[in-house]
């Protein structure tokens, strides 16, 4: 399992995308160095006519990276 | 108008008719069950009913099938059938989930996190869990932990607001259930329950099972079927609201669920969790230690039945 990097521009496409697809979603992380990711796991069912054909094309347009996701940790308190 | 309970019984196949509506939507989902996972669902079911556990359950997944498309249909969406039901029809995958051992899902190996970006979100709020009957002192969670992942992120779920409000696990760090932030001295501790032990350590004695529950007059966690002593907490709590709707819980993930009292919820996940989850389900309280371990029985079984345990 690797990662593939994701710019601005193709995350504002991936926002409209995952509007219109409410069952199916891609989701992104911030990378260690701040940078948009996504998995690669799912590249095989990115095709059209896999369970990720909706996002076919988007996939298409990525590229890999040795990037990694930051740890995923808790937020800070919330003021009252 | 409630459904005729004649429509409940069991069908001729000898199905049980929630299992038999669970294969209905998730093929109408793309899913694919076989002959074997429905019955192990449809046994889960009347075992279920048999033991009275059925009015516990706001929500159960058991994340079973032959294909993700199953994996992200609940069995039950409220704690009747013939009720209201709440939350999403289908689980929205997010990150996604996708079929295979390292894109997230296979039959035997349930729902596997990333860590970063694959979560469930089942659409259920605070206010939904309100109106389902439960509140911070009237509720369970519970979920089987397969394999995998780190011990204090491996199966995260629930939301919080990290100020007033939290229900889930792995809130904290803990595999445990903590309800209510409060407070001391620039600090927080955690109210409802935990267990204060990180229950058993990452050894993989934690997997299986694990149950979290609150009542009025009590609290407890159990791991396959048997109740953590010594380091399970109770502490105070407030009533949850049913206008606290802004987020929803998530699956292998937490949520953010700030608007108390209205303010600006950026609905951003945190703790996305990184172990193999085999069923979640929240609900009302399973208060005795014989509930708690019936639904041990009952899931030790269903996942024997579909070669997970």
């Amino acid at each position: 399992m690797g990662w593939l990097a994701v710019t601005e521009e193709q995350k504002i496409c991936l926002d409209a995308l995952n509007a219109s697809s409410p069952a199916v979603q891609v989701n992104v992380a911030r990378s260690v160095s701040g940078a948009w990711l996504t998995n690669d796991a799912v590249l095989p069912d990115a095709v059209p006519s896999g369970y990720l054909m909706h996002f076919a094309e988007w996939y298409s347009g990525l590229s890999t990276t040795d990037d990694v996701p930051a740890p995923s940790q808790r937020p800070p308190r919330k003021p009252r | 108008m409630g459904m005729n309970p004649r429509l409940m019984r069991p069908v001729a196949s000898g199905v049980h008719p929630e299992a038999l509506a669970w294969k209905t939507a998730a093929v109408a989902n793309g899913g694919q069950v076989s002959s074997t996972q429905l019955r192990a669902v449809s046994d889960l079911c009347k075992l279920v009913d048999a033991n009275g556990l059925r009015d516990r359950f706001v929500r159960l997944n058991l994340c079973c099938g032959d294909n993700v498309a199953a994996a992200v249909v609940p069995l039950y969406r409220g704690p009747s059938r013939s009720g209201t039901q709440y939350g999403n029809t289908v689980d929205t995958n997010v990150g996604p989930f996708a079929d295979g051992a390292l894109s997230g899902y296979t039959a035997t190996g349930g729902l596997k996190g990333d860590g970063a970006t694959r979560r469930l979100d089942i659409g259920i709020t605070i206010g939904a869990c309100v109106n389902a009957g439960m509140d911070y002192a009237a509720c369970h969670l519970s979920y089987w932990w397969l394999s995998g992942g780190s011990y204090s992120g491996a199966i995260t779920l629930g939301g919080s607001d990290y100020q007033n409000c939290a229900y889930g696990a792995g809130l904290y760090g803990y595999s445990d259930l903590a309800q209510d932030v409060v407070s001391t001295s620039g600090d927080e501790t955690t109210g409802g329950i935990y267990s204060a032990a990180t229950c058993l350590s990452m050894s993989g004695a934690a997997y299986g099972l694990h149950v979290g529950t609150r009542w009025s007059s009590g609290a407890a966690y159990s791991i396959s079927g048997t109740d953590v002593t010594g380091g399970c907490s109770q502490d105070s709590g407030s009533p949850w609201q049913s206008d606290d709707t802004a987020n929803s819980f998530s699956v292998m993930a937490i949520s953010d669920l700030w608007d108390i009292p209205t303010e600006a919820c950026n609905g951003t996940h945190y703790l996305y969790a990184d172990g193999n989850l085999g069923m979640y389900s929240f609900g009302r309280e399973m208060a005795s230690s014989s509930m708690r371990a019936a639904w041990y029985t009952i899931m030790l079984a269903f996942q024997q039945a579909i070669g997970r345990a």
